[in-house]
């Protein structure tokens, strides 16, 4: 299990990350999700996988604005996670969510919640 | 000449924006970067850049967009300027998108989002420097396949000219083996009789025979100094000493030496040419040209014909026309005039021996001066040869 040391000086004044009950949680504390900031999201949340976390959630609601770049970010976690024997789940305000359900229909690679505890209880409790 | 053009394609300004900027810093400028925000947008400019003959190395297109997806316009591209790079920049598209793209677009590379920029100028360069390359392949190619249609001509030009050159060797052979072998066949076998047999023929069977001898010595003579003349032309060593000339007296000087000919067959010779008519030619050539069609008329022309040789101005040629009403030729016969590879020799209507040859003479002389020769006819009615040759102005004149 990998703790929050892996947040160096590059990272954190992006995301936050903390690890509870074996499930990893990665905060987007910035409100523009954009080129620059996805970038950073990727190799992050690469060091994340690779550093054994199976159990990932996203949490995105802060975020304003999500653009392609992000999710595809995003997309990339969730692929490098399930290859990895894990699985990610994304927690994101309504518009985020909108965005990423009506015009990419990414939500049927992964599931999103409204808020943290549901990411967390689906975990815990894993649909049949 | 025009700065290559890049072209991006996303719904997104602000990836479009960072697209551009990227591609500006790094490219040193070398390339206009144009975007679109959707696909029709970027067939458009396009279209617009193919009107302006600029090169459009590499398109890059995001993959989702709201009407036309990544891979459709991608497809539609490629039918317009297949030789461009395509490049698709996505984090979402399906594996079908993509499969597409590359089946039917020939997808030169993916690149996911989010990209990482040295990777995505790499790309971009790479991309654009097969563009070139394959463009300038094609331009070899182009260049190769032009050399070498000029080689096939070449080689059937020189194919003709072999072949042509065949038929005059053919040619030669068939007269030295006939025409030649059967006069010195005659001279030798009277000659023979009259050196065996001497004592043995009358005085006037002697005649009879040296007069045969003497015929078939001259026949032959002719050919053979025909058959120099031909060669030296073949050669290309005789020279066209072009000048001017009152028709008349060549006319009157080429028909005097078949006078003789002429009265045998009591066949008339009206020459109907102006004093004052002039050519512009070389002499010995022509005298040469006008003998052998004169001798050709009497051969073909039955007893007690007649033979009329006119001139005529026309804007560009002189004319000099020689008509007999002679027993003609049919359109065989009348097509393969002038030509070396036909054999058209036949035998005069007093059984007048003939080769072809004084008439391939005729067509090189009259060529070699500038003009054209040709001739009609019709059976029993007789043929009408024309030799034009062009006025000195217009050499002159160029």
């Amino acid at each position: 299990m990998i703790t929050k040391s892996i947040l160096s000086n590059q990272y954190e004044s992006y995301f936050d990350f903390e690890n509870k009950d074996d499930i990893s949680i990665i905060t987007v504390k910035i409100l523009r999700a954009s080129l620059k900031v996805s970038l950073k999201f990727k190799e992050f949340s690469s060091n994340v996988v690779f550093g054994g976390e199976k159990k990932i959630i996203i949490v995105m609601t802060k975020v304003e604005f999500m653009d392609s770049s992000f999710l595809g970010a995003i997309v990339h976690l969730v692929r490098t996670a399930r290859a990895n024997g894990g699985d990610v789940k994304a927690v994101m305000p309504n518009h985020i969510q909108q965005y990423v359900s009506q015009v990419t229909r990414m939500d049927k690679l992964f599931n999103i919640y409204p808020d943290l505890v549901s990411a967390k209880l689906s975990f815990m409790f894993p649909e049949e | 000449m025009l700065k290559p053009t890049i072209i991006c394609v996303d719904d997104e300004q602000l990836i479009l924006i960072a697209i551009k900027e990227q591609l500006q810093i790094n490219l040193n400028n070398e390339f206009y970067i144009e975007t679109a925000e959707s696909g029709e947008e970027a067939l458009e400019i396009i279209e617009e850049l193919r009107n302006e003959s600029s090169d459009i190395p590499v398109i890059i297109s995001d993959y989702l967009m709201p009407s036309m997806k990544g891979d459709k316009f991608l497809i539609k591209a490629h039918e317009i300027i297949p030789e461009t790079r395509k490049i698709l920049l996505t984090g979402q598209a399906r594996i079908e998108g993509v499969t597409n793209a590359v089946n039917n677009a020939d997808l030169y590379r993916f690149i996911e989002k989010p990209w990482n920029q040295d990777d995505l100028i790499l790309t971009v360069k790479e991309a654009v420097k097969s563009y070139f390359q394959s463009k300038k392949i094609f331009e070899y190619n182009k260049q190769l396949e032009e050399m070498n249609a000029d080689l096939e001509d070449k080689v059937r030009i020189r194919t003709k000219e072999l072949r042509e050159a065949n038929a005059t060797k053919d040619k030669f052979l068939s007269i030295i083996a006939h025409d030649l072998k059967n006069p010195f066949t005659a001279i030798y076998g009277y000659s023979s009789m009259l050196k065996e047999d001497f004592d043995d023929f009358e005085r006037e069977e002697i005649y009879k025979l040296i007069n045969t001898i003497d015929e078939a010595a001259g026949n032959t003579l002719n050919l053979l100094n025909t058959l120099l003349e031909w060669a030296r032309s073949q050669q290309g060593i005789i020279e066209v000493n072009k000048e001017t000339y009152n028709l008349l007296p060549l006319v009157t000087e080429a028909v005097g030496a078949y006078k003789a000919a002429a009265n045998n067959k009591n066949i008339s010779i009206e020459i109907n040419i102006p004093q004052d008519f002039t050519v512009y030619c070389d002499y010995y050539m022509i005298n040469t040209v006008i003998r052998n069609i004169v001798s050709n008329s009497i051969k073909f022309t039955n007893p007690g014909g007649k033979i009329e040789i006119e001139s005529k101005k026309t804007k560009t040629c002189s004319e000099i026309i020689i008509k007999d009403n002679g027993v003609g030729m049919d359109e065989a016969i009348s097509s393969g005039l002038f030509k070396i590879d036909k054999n058209v020799s036949r035998k005069g209507t007093n059984d007048e021996t003939g080769t072809g040859l004084g008439l391939i003479l005729c067509k090189e002389f009259v060529l070699k001066n500038g003009g054209r020769i040709w001739a009609e006819s019709e059976i029993s009615a007789g043929t009408k040869t024309t030799i034009s040759l062009p006025l000195k102005e217009l050499f002159i004149a160029g």
